[in-house]
């Protein structure tokens, strides 16, 4: 009897033509036995502006935690520009959340953001004058520089996120990871972002954004990733950001998906 | 054997009134301590446990004599302004919660400390009374006492059932209880109360550290075996119960080694060990949260797994053949016959497969199974291709990790779902049953960890994350209370390991004593307020805490494995029981599921009655004193003095000196580094500047600074100043480097102010230096000109009139 057999697949992952910047292998991370990423396998394109885009629970920031070694992976691998994480640690520039920090830390601004400077200072070596004035730099360019000596907690939420902003810039990077970089700002600081953003594409940096406003993906970013536990597609935003996609992420169509996940969670069928 | 018999046939009135009054208190603690376990704030149950001393020196002041209802109202005045004090602290004031506490603690022990000395340097005072009240032995309880007990026992009961929903509510969710208009602050205080009362009537038959024990232990080991909190509060009744009861059997019968310092084990010790050792026997044999039910359901799991892999690989390898019934060989099969060990073994074992000559076959019963379990397979991987748009070459895998669990209804919804879209037909040559073809290639799996590796991955996740950063702080907070607890648990008898063993009155100093007693003041206290900034920033306050208690155990055993009081010996047990606890609570929090702060609290009081059993072990052969560990001996540090560069200096400076000088260094080297470990440690982590290593390194200094500091000073002091003069200093400024600065002026402040003031008032120089941080914390919290309270309510007086839009 013959076995019928369906078309071949071709899953919703274009090739890129680009250099790659990440490579993402088979990558699963797990909370507490409850996977919240499951077998993540993408490629990035460098030199663009990606946004990583899915519901809440989607596991967009763990898949950059996972790229930047925050959290293990329970299985797969992660290569930066074709090396292992450690091997590529100075190209990396991260912005964490905002509520990731205690705003009310003992620091000022240009504080902030002459830990950027850290890892290239490596253990023990204090930042000099050079790294001084390229915090300074970095603060001026996301329009903070009067703001250098203001402490942390006295900024608004808009500005503790540019603060953030420049320490990334600081770092002097190749690569930047921003999680929510958007959330929560004012439309001064969203439109500095942006303009930020852009300087660095122009400088032939790669930066991949958590991102959570569906509306501005097309405006902000070249390329998307849309996540929701697995990768649902990726690609440039003008062929992937369509409809069909979105729907597949947002909509709750895998319900037994996540019936079976859970049940691995406890060990054991539910009946 | 006939004291035995005496006892449990409760024929000594004495003995009797002792039991049911450590089974009551047990009762009554447990149930109050359920619910600050639930509210999370078992640790700030440790505070309020502290806040009784001072409670009850004060009520001494007023009525002037030993009298137990004054007393217990000292103890719940001062214990519901301690929790008042962390409540009001955490909400107006820059300071997290953790610090509130340590300040708690440290600051409300310093002044107890303080007015118990000046009583009992009363010509008048009834020394004796107050201190059997304060040091209590289970043994000398008299009916009076647990009369007393019953009625606390009465009320926490009665209490708990009265407000069984709105406890319930205020711990499961306390911002609902609020939008619905409870008043969850005066519940909140009112919970706490309930605490404090246990603490006051506790405090003689088990003393303060050890009283916390019993709020917790028995909690967190009756969460283990239910899911209820109605179930959870009678076991958790039941268990400190039982451990009251048994704790005083054993210190009762039990008998000790000769040359121990008492006669018969310490009471409070041997009730909070009995009480962990229920804990343990609930963690590891709990039928549903028990780590062993765990282990052993993930053993079935995995025994599943290899059997139905089994039987998928034969149906699958004899599918083309189209006969089910036909031989296999196990080294023919798709998958490597090694992978099949125990899915053949289980599979024979279970009658699902029969050997037949050099062959084996699947048994009618096999057949069925293996039909089920292909069903399931191609349905799932069905399922995934078409809905969840997974590539078919990764399909085989992710249906290998999830087939296994996929309950009966849920195979009913896939084949509906499937069914739709005419994807199910009978295609399988083999039997009739609907089992669809396989919608890839049959091959051995490629990269595929294999069946069970979900549940290895999970381990390894589990290992990972233990090892990761920011929880690594779990543990050490667990040692605090050691020192003053073993000095108020043990009560009568001696304990102590401590600096009066190189106290020598023979050698005289050359300078003046006074001066050198403010030098080894101050030197602690610096070196405490550096360490205690980056652990007030890092928000690990209570570590120190942690620390100094661990201590005892870890210089008891020191002690004992080695024979000698060299400091390194010392300083490695004390440290190798500090990174213990931190490990253990930790695994607590992570595989035992209990609390982060509650499985702190079980670690670091159980050790801590480990410790007091150990010290009576060893007794015998050091110059103990309860005392001088709590408040030091730092009158008399001076007298014990070493020949250096041909100066006569006290031993207990030239420690200090030397850690304090470590410490600057350190801080001054590694400055940037703790700074953004302690800002930001996952960007450290990206930057590969490890946040683990600072951590522990962090630890170790807190370490180090303890036990120099504990052999002059006593524990006590040092509690307060790794919390209190970077709290103040914290509000002070908004630099870290500045912090530091201002952090150690405070804390040489605290000292040069505190020893004047001790002088004074004839009192105890390390409480009252304790004391005065927390006052001079009091006054920053209150004036400091940006992050006082005062400039706060000025600020928001100026901001209050917002620009509203004009109204038409």
């Amino acid at each position: 009897m013959s076995i019928p057999r369906r078309a071949p697949f071709t899953p919703d992952v274009q090739s890129w033509s680009d250099p790659v910047s990440v490579e993402v292998h088979d990558v699963t991370v797990a909370y507490r036995r409850k996977p919240v990423l499951w077998d993540v396998d993408i490629s990035l394109p460098a030199q663009s502006l990606i946004a990583i885009v899915g519901p809440n629970g989607a596991g967009k920031s763990t898949l950059l935690k996972a790229i930047l070694g925050l959290v293990p992976l329970a299985s797969g691998e992660v290569r930066i520009f074709g090396k292992p994480l450690k091997q590529s640690r100075s190209l990396i520039g991260y912005v964490p959340q905002r509520e990731t920090v205690d705003w009310d830390f003992p620091v000022d601004a240009l504080d902030v953001v002459l830990m950027g400077r850290y890892g290239r200072l490596g253990w023990i070596r204090r930042p000099g004058r050079t790294d001084r004035d390229a915090a300074m730099e970095a603060l001026r360019k996301v329009g903070m520089e009067e703001f250098a000596a203001r402490q942390i907690s006295q900024l608004s939420g808009g500005q503790q996120q540019r603060v953030f902003l420049a320490r990334a810039l600081a770092q002097d990077a190749t690569i930047y990871f921003m999680d929510e970089p958007f959330a929560g700002v004012d439309a001064a600081t969203e439109k500095a972002i942006v303009g930020v953003l852009r300087e660095l594409r122009s400088a032939g940096k790669t930066v991949i954004a958590v991102h959570h406003d569906l509306q501005t993906v097309p405006e902000y970013f070249d390329h998307v990733v849309l996540l929701n536990m697995r990768l649902v597609a990726a690609g440039p935003v003008a062929t992937t950001f369509t409809r069909d996609n979105l729907q597949k992420t947002y909509g709750g169509r895998l319900t037994i998906l996540d019936e079976a996940i859970e049940s691995v969670r406890r060990g054991g069928p539910s009946s | 054997m006939d004291q035995f018999l005496r006892l449990i046939t409760l024929q000594d009135a004495n003995t009797r009134i002792v039991l049911i009054g450590t089974m009551l208190l047990g009762i009554a603690s447990a149930v109050v301590g359920s619910f600050a376990v639930l509210r999370k704030q078992s640790l700030v149950g440790d505070a309020v446990a502290h806040a009784a001393l001072p409670g009850v020196c004060a009520a001494y002041f007023v009525v002037g004599e030993r009298n137990f209802v004054a007393f217990l109202a000292g103890a719940l005045l001062f214990g519901v302004l301690a929790a008042a004090f962390v409540t009001f602290v955490t909400a107006w004031t820059r300071v997290k919660e953790d610090a509130a506490i340590g300040l708690a603690i440290g600051g409300f022990f310093g002044l107890g400390i303080v007015l118990s000395r000046i009583i009992q340097n009363q010509p008048a005072g009834n020394r004796a009374g107050l201190d059997s009240f304060i040091f209590g032995k289970a043994a000398s309880m008299v009916a009076a006492d647990a009369q007393l007990i019953l009625a606390v026992a009465a009320i926490v009961l009665g209490a708990t059932l009265l407000f069984y929903k709105e406890f319930k509510l205020l711990c499961f969710d306390r911002d609902f209880a609020a939008g619905q208009g409870w008043p969850t602050v005066a519940l909140d205080l009112f919970l706490m109360a309930l605490v404090c009362i246990c603490t006051v009537v506790g405090l003689p038959a088990v003393g303060v550290v050890l009283m916390v024990a019993l709020l917790i232990i028995p909690a967190v080991a009756a969460r283990f075996w239910t899911n209820r909190l109605g179930v959870m509060l009678v076991l958790a009744a039941i268990f400190g119960g039982a451990s009251g009861l048994l704790g005083t059997i054993l210190s009762a019968t039990v008998p000790t080694p000769a040359g121990a310092l008492s006669r018969g084990w310490p009471t409070g010790p041997l009730i909070v060990l009995t009480a962990a050792f229920i804990f343990i026997v609930s963690l590891l044999c709990a039928p549903k949260r028990g780590l062993i039910a765990d282990l052993f359901r993930r053993y079935a799991l995995r025994r599943r797994i290899a059997v139905q892999n089994l039987l998928r690989d034969v149906y699958e390898t004899v599918e083309p053949m189209g006969d089910l019934e036909r031989g296999w060989h196990p080294e023919k099969l798709v998958r490597p016959a090694s992978s099949h060990t125990l899915g053949l073994r289980r599979a024979l074992r279970e009658g699902l497969v029969a050997a037949r000559h050099s062959e084996y076959t699947l048994t009618p019963a096999g057949r069925d199974a293996a039909v089920r379990v292909v069903r399931a397979h191609r349905l799932w991987e069905l399922y995934l291709i078409e809905q969840a748009d997974i590539a078919p070459d990764h399909v085989d895998r992710d249906a290998d990790q999830l087939e296994h669990v996929l309950s009966p209804a849920m195979i009913a919804q896939l084949e509906a779902r499937l069914a739709e879209r005419e994807q199910v037909r009978p295609q399988s040559p083999v039997v009739d049953k609907p089992v669809p073809a396989s919608p890839h290639p049959i091959a051995p799996p490629v990269r595929s960890p294999g069946g069970a590796s979900l549940l290895i991955a999970f381990l390894a996740v589990f290992l990972g994350a233990f090892t990761f950063v920011p929880d690594a702080r779990a543990g050490g907070e667990a040692n605090r209370h050691e020192n003053t607890r073993v000095v108020i648990e043990s009560g009568a008898a001696p304990m102590l390991a401590s600096a009066d063993a190189w106290f020598s009155l023979g050698s005289y100093p050359i300078r003046s004593d006074d001066l050198w007693t403010v030098a080894i003041a101050i030197c602690c206290c610096i070196a405490c307020g550096l360490v205690g900034c980056f652990l007030l920033l890092r928000r690990m306050s209570l570590l120190g805490d942690a620390i100094s208690h661990a201590i005892l155990p870890g210089l008891a055993a020191a002690f004992f494995l080695t024979g000698t009081r060299e400091p390194i010996a010392m300083l490695a047990g004390a440290m190798v029981v500090g990174v213990l606890t931190a490990l253990i609570s930790t695994g607590l929090n992570r595989w035992g599921r209990v609390p982060e702060d509650a499985s702190m609290g079980v670690v670091f009081t159980t050790l801590f009655a480990l410790g007091v059993i150990l010290i009576t072990l060893v007794a015998r052969d050091v110059d103990l004193d309860p005392g001088c560990v709590l408040y030091g001996l730092i009158e008399f540090a001076p007298f014990d003095t070493v020949r250096l560069l041909g100066l006569e200096l006290p031993r207990s400076f030239v420690w200090l000196f030397i850690v304090l000088a470590i410490n600057v260094t350190l801080i001054a080297v590694f400055f940037k580094e703790l700074k953004i470990v302690c800002f930001d440690p996952y960007l450290a982590t990206t930057m590969g500047i490890s946040a683990t290593a600072v951590h522990y390194g962090l630890m170790t200094a807190v370490a180090a600074t303890s036990v120099a500091s504990f052999e002059a000073v006593g524990s006590i002091l040092v509690v307060a100043m790794l919390v209190a003069p970077g709290a103040t200093a914290h509000l002070l400024t908004d630099k870290l480097g500045r912090m530091l600065w201002w952090s150690a002026a405070i804390a040489g402040l605290s000292a040069v102010l505190g020893y004047a003031l001790a002088v004074r008032l004839n009192t105890s120089v390390a409480g009252m230096i304790a004391t005065t941080a927390l006052g001079l914390f009091v006054l920053a919290a209150i004036a400091s000109p940006r992050h006082g309270v005062i400039a706060r309510w000025a600020h928001r007086r100026i901001v209050t009139p917002i620009p509203t839009t004009p109204t038409r």
